[in-house]
């Protein structure tokens, strides 16, 4: 062990006392950005894949409501449009 | 409290935790590998050290208590005490259970060393060494940013410190000039006893 002189060991207190102070201060900093880039990255807003129970129920109502909203609308949409033209084209022909 | 705010608070507080873990693991080995250096005395290691393990059980209290007292996740206070009885993610979420149960025991037993004496304090803290890595895959799976490029750094990061600090105790040249012949001697002493 390094003798060490009386004013080094209370400069290394301060130092000490420094450095935890900070680190504190810099932890509850840290909280707080964290949780901003937290909430960024995965906001959790409804309709999103984040939360556990949420994600699933809502992702499956999203694609049940969104599956119904599609074939609502094929009806008036150039695939349905052309596939009756076919299905008519057909029926001319057998006829 | 807004349910989102106290989530955000979870991640927040438990990603700030696992940095304030791994560095009080660090510091911890470079306590026991009695590292010192100019303008920086050994006590100055190991009271950071101390100082540092009771700020991470504040952080790790905050992401405990904003985990269990949020509605939205209601996992109940159960969860924090009982391993493995989360309904969300039961072994990740049991994992952090065990890591938080082993940092209290390693700080109690800390608290009480004296009490204790120092063979049974440094075999509890031992335990230390089991809580960081279970605290880190914790992290990874149970964490909604366990795969998000900044909770990857921030384990990159703790994991690079941990293990750089077991490595240098492990294959540094010790830096008591007494220590291979306090072992040495140990030895004899313990096979003249034995025999």
């Amino acid at each position: 062990m390094t003798p060490r002189s009386p004013d080094a060991r209370d400069g290394a207190l301060r130092r000490l006392r420094g450095l935890t102070a900070g680190v504190a201060a810099t932890a509850v900093g840290a909280v707080a950005v964290f949780a901003a880039v937290a909430a960024a990255t995965i906001p959790g807003q409804p309709g999103t894949a984040a939360r556990a129970t949420t994600s699933t129920s809502s992702s499956s109502t999203v694609t049940s409501s969104s599956t119904d909203t599609s074939g609502g609308l094929q009806i008036t949409s150039t695939p349905q449009t052309s596939s009756s033209s076919t299905q008519a084209h057909a029926t001319t022909g057998g006829s | 409290m807004n349910d989102t705010l106290l989530w955000y608070t979870t991640r927040g507080a438990g990603a700030v935790s696992l940095l304030l873990l791994s560095a009080v693991v660090t510091l911890g080995v470079l306590t026991a590998a009695r590292f010192e250096a100019p303008g920086w005395p050994r006590f100055v290691t190991a009271a950071l050290h101390r100082n540092l393990s009771l700020t991470a059980l504040v952080f790790l209290a905050l992401h405990v208590l904003t985990a269990v007292t949020d509605p939205f996740a209601h996992l109940g206070l159960t969860v924090a005490i009982v391993p493995f009885t989360s309904w969300y993610r039961p072994l990740w979420v049991g994992l952090g259970t065990i890591a938080v149960e082993l940092v209290v025991a390693v700080a109690v037993t800390s608290l009480l060393r004296r009490r204790l004496g120092h063979a049974a304090w440094r075999a509890v803290h031992w335990l230390a060494y089991a809580a960081w890595p279970v605290a880190l895959v914790h992290g990874v799976g149970a964490g909604t940013d366990g795969t998000s490029d900044w909770m990857v750094a921030i384990d990159v990061f703790s994991a690079g410190a941990v293990l750089t600090a077991v490595a240098g105790r492990l294959f540094a040249p010790r830096p008591d000039p007494l220590a291979d012949a306090r072992d040495r001697f140990r030895t004899r002493v313990q096979r003249e006893i034995s025999r």
